[in-house]
């Protein structure tokens, strides 16, 4: 048993092949953060990659949608080099390496559509039944004022949330604002809840990296190239972009 | 011949396809420990939290190893021990604590001490207690997933979760495809059919399933206690019983049908009805018989099973009946009534969770051992409170106050719990718990003069006790778990248990009367107690082709004040326990080859111990025994998948039971098959 542990918790990346490329992947359908589904828009995080890796004349290789424990899996290993786009948690800032946050996601609060729950502060949160997704932080200060004095329920699944919130199981549910509008469309409840315009928090997005690669030199050009596209105003531009593909599927959704 | 099922499928139905995400964008669950379970705490939380010692085997484990019955499932639990009787025939311990009574009846090794529940419904059979693997009306293709909780738990699942609970969700109607066909058959003339046919309508679902399972015994003959050897059975002299099974070598014979419909869970008023019917024809050791291990036992049984849950209020009521029959000994045969009825309410609360509950149990059995018509009456009332004076810090208390009718007496069951968040990846926990077991319709009430059929000089009369008091346990045990990193998991417990308020039918000095020779046995409490210290190793890895989990226990039991024979007055001694193996543990390893190809190597290990019983079944020594089932699953396309298992490889050819069937290799094939589009 001893010897099977320290071979599990010691796999490494030595029989990586060599760097002709860096591998890319995200989240499966992640949509606007990283999509598959267009190979010429990978989303935010997939565009600022692929822009990044051009300026830098590093070839890129983006892999084909696989679960994402697998992708975590590859690359802790080494076998992926770069996931575009991900939230920094203790357990993956112990594993992986990541960038300067190049974008954030937004936490709204979600409620059916004749709900007459209005949100400016998280004080208007108190007394009423709410839920998040399990593991979700709201961020250190959310995260203590919500302990301390929110009812809030801890629910598996976007899915779960969402429909609990939609049978009134749930008076609100916390979830980020622009996933959380996709699963809203997924599950046919766009027009049952409703986003509130509030923000409650935000959360930091990353470029991950794998500790293992053979291809850290050109992992470390990428990062100091998605530096230079924050600082220049380029990683703005493609946010921008996808800002306004989500305008105008708003208001093709309206007509 | 093998007897085939015709299962008639009465839907033909639609499939369904629902666009869904990867749930793993928000890291909310990519650790093996965020696993959700909801037999810890009566409600949907993760794994790695949960504040008891619990394990969750899913189907698709189940599938990956090959396993064919619920049962067999349990040999990939820590902390459980799981003997094979004869082909598909098992018996299940948590943590060991069987046989303590140093010379009591055969049907002493059986497990009366944990409760087994499909969906909320308490499928614990109230003769002698214990689980009637065989009657459960499912088969391992309708189980979604299995939770085990090691530990004495009445205080949430009223009596009988003395050394655990195993909690059975059965599967629903989901987005796949509307017909499902899995046909398995092995060497031993073994045959399993089932199927399935589900829908989602729009405000509601079905399924329905029904399954046929036939397979033969590993041996052709019988261990005669008599003669101290495996016989055929007409060479066997019969003394305790009047017949045997017309097909000696037949292990199961069993079918069984389910439909469930239900609504979305997550509506605000929400149901899930079960209808349920099974009938069995089995061989396994039940019965106290003086001649050979194995009884022969005919069984029906039917009923519903209504969750009805409005927003935090959840109510539950079932209703079962049937009659089990032991061929051979007509004064068992009995008919069955179980009620139950239950509900609690979550009263939710910043820092603050408190759930207050009621369950009602009223089991009635109908035989000529107790005299006619009898009902046992179990009323729990229910107070569990969480409370969480820091985030990373909870404090949980259940008490249970449980009334029975018979004995008039009411027993106070109780747990005291508290969860530490170390860091991260690594939490804490400790425990103190007090569970009591049911009074059962032979330890209360038998009341039977019993004149051997093939000696009428000899007659035994048992007498039961009204007022004997409950067997307890009370389980002290402290938890650490740690996700290493995103593939290992780690999860260590150590446990102390301490039980007493044990009983036996104690012997007393035979009288002549009549010419016949009579020997009364009356039920008495003991005055034996079982400490037992403990612990388990449990250590899972999750790679990309590779999974791998092993676990391991050590225990040491000691019985205090042990009598030396269950005569009237005997002496008393401390002594070890022997009849829970010092060590046991099993390795399930996976490997996807391909993407569709998988191969499982299951391996169990259980160390030496031995059965002491009384006369004339006598003593059995098991000697340290390792056993591998090797499985490869292959998937054709997604319509298509089979698999091909082979088990009990081993160096040995030994009962793993009381002189039960020898266990040899043997060899399943099987094939899935589904119909409709998706």
């Amino acid at each position: 048993m001893i010897l099977l542990i320290v071979l599990c918790t010691t796999s490494k990346a030595g029989f990586a092949k060599s760097c002709n490329a860096l591998s890319v992947n995200g989240a499966n359908d992640w949509y606007p953060y990283f999509s598959h589904k267009n190979p010429t828009h990978l989303g935010i995080m997939g565009d600022i990659v692929t822009q990044a890796a051009d300026r830098a004349g590093i070839e890129i290789n983006i892999r084909p949608a696989i679960p994402w424990k697998r992708i975590l899996f590859n690359l802790r290993n080494g076998d992926l080099n770069i996931i575009a786009g991900a939230l920094k948690t203790q357990q993956r800032a112990k594993q992986f390496d990541f960038s300067t946050a190049v974008h954030f996601a937004e936490l709204r609060v979600f409620v059916r559509r004749n709900s007459h729950l209005n949100f400016n502060q998280l004080s208007d949160l108190i007394g009423k039944a709410g839920g998040k997704v399990r593991g979700m932080s709201l961020g250190q200060e959310a995260d203590n004022y919500s302990f301390n004095n929110l009812i809030l329920d801890d629910v598996p699944s976007p899915k779960s949330l969402f429909k609990m919130i939609a049978s009134e199981r749930l008076e609100y549910g916390i979830f980020y604002w622009a996933t959380g509008r996709q699963e809203l469309k997924r599950n046919n409840l766009s027009s049952t809840l409703d986003i509130l315009p509030v923000a409650v928090a935000t959360e930091n997005l990353y470029m991950a990296f794998s500790k293992n690669s053979r291809c850290q030199p050109q992992i470390t050009l990428l990062n100091n190239e998605i530096q230079k596209m924050k600082d220049d105003g380029s990683i703005e531009l493609i946010i921008q972009y996808y800002q306004a593909e989500i305008a105008s599927q708003d208001t093709e959704g309206k007509k | 011949m093998i007897n085939h099922l015709a299962v008639y499928l009465l839907l033909i139905l639609m499939g369904m396809q629902v666009a869904s995400a990867d749930g793993l964008f928000y890291g909310e669950s990519e650790e093996i420990g965020d696993t959700s379970s909801s037999t810890s705490s009566k409600h949907d939380e993760e794994l790695f939290l949960t504040p008891l010692s619990i394990s969750i085997v899913t189907a698709k484990q189940i599938q990956q190893s090959g396993i064919t019955t619920i049962a067999e499932a349990m040999k990939l639990v820590p902390g459980v021990i799981v003997r094979e009787q004869t082909n598909g025939q098992f018996d299940v311990h948590i943590r060991g604590l069987e046989a303590i009574v140093s010379g009591s009846a055969l049907s002493s090794l059986n497990n009366v001490k944990t409760l087994i529940m499909i969906d909320n419904r308490v499928v614990f059979d109230y003769f002698t207690g214990g689980i009637f693997w065989d009657t459960l009306p499912i088969s391992v293709e309708d189980v979604d997933r299995i939770e085990v909780v090691r530990g004495a738990v009445s205080s949430l699942y009223g009596a009988n979760a003395v050394t655990g609970v195993i909690h059975i969700f059965t599967k629903r109607a989901g987005n796949d495809s509307p017909i499902k066909t899995s046909l398995t058959v092995g060497s031993k003339n073994s045959e399993i059919v089932h199927a399935s046919a589900e829908k989602q309508f729009e405000v509601l679902s079905v399924r329905l399933s029904a399954m046929s399972e036939q397979r033969d015994r590993y041996e052709n003959s019988y261990f005669s206690f008599a003669d101290r050897e495996y016989q055929k059975i007409d060479d066997i002299t019969l003394t305790s019983s009047n017949e045997t099974h017309s097909h000696p070598q037949k292990a199961v014979d069993k079918q069984s049908m389910n439909l469930v419909i239900n609504n979305d869970p997550l509506e605000y008023l929400n149901y899930d009805l079960t209808i349920f019917y099974q009938e069995s024809d089995v061989q396994k050791v039940h019965i106290n018989s003086s001649d050979i291990p194995f009884t022969n036992n005919l069984s029906n049984s039917q009923g519903l099973n209504l969750k009805l849950n409005y927003g935090n209020l959840n109510s539950r009521f079932s209703h079962h009946f049937g009659k089990q029959e032991t061929l051979g000994f007509p004064d068992f045969t009995y008919d069955t009534r179980i009620s139950q009825a239950s509900a609690d309410y979550q009263f939710r609360f910043p820092k603050w969770l408190i759930q207050p509950g009621v369950d009602l149990y009223s089991i009635t059995y109908d035989g000529d051992f107790i005299g006619g018509e009898r009902t046992l009456q179990e009323t729990n009332y229910m107070l569990r409170a969480e409370y969480n004076p820091r985030r990373n810090w909870r404090f949980i208390s259940a008490v249970s106050y449980s009334d029975f009718n018979v004995p008039e007496d009411s027993y106070l069951n109780y747990q005291f719990l508290t969860t530490y968040l170390l860091s991260f990846d690594t939490s804490l926990r400790a425990s103190v718990q007090v569970a009591s077991s049911s009074p059962f319709m032979v330890g209360q009430y038998i009341d039977i003069e019993f004149t051997f059929p093939n000696d009428p000089s000899q007659r035994v009369d048992v007498k039961g006790d009204r007022n004997a008091r409950l067997n307890r346990m009370t389980t002290y045990e402290v938890g650490l778990r740690h996700q290493v990193d995103f593939n290992n998991f780690i999860e260590v417990e150590a446990f102390h248990n301490e039980m007493d308020d044990f009983t036996s039918f104690n012997i007393q000095a035979p009288v002549v009367v009549a010419g016949q020779t009579i020997v009364e046995r009356s039920l008495k409490n003991l005055p034996q107690v079982a400490i037992q210290n403990g612990v388990t190793i449990n250590w899972i890895y999750e790679g990309g082709d590779w999974n791998i989990n092993t676990f391991f226990s050590w225990q040491n039991t000691e019985i205090l004040d042990q009598a030396e024979t269950l005569n009237q007055g005997s002496d008393t001694q401390d002594e070890h326990h022997n009849a829970t193996p010092k060590y046991y543990g099993g390795l399930n390893m996976n490997w996807k080859i391909r993407r569709n190809l998988n191969l499982n190597v299951l391996t169990t290990y259980l160390d030496e111990h031995s059965f002491e019983l009384q006369q004339p079944q006598g003593a059995k020594a098991i000697p340290s025994a390792m056993y591998t089932n090797l499985t490869l699953n292959y998937q054709h396309n997604e319509k298509v998948e089979g698999f091909f298992a082979i088990k009990n490889l081993s160096d040995q050819k030994e009962s793993q039971h009381f002189y039960t069937d020898r266990l040899e290799p043997i060899f399943f094939i099987g094939v899935k098959v589904k119909f409709g589009s998706d």
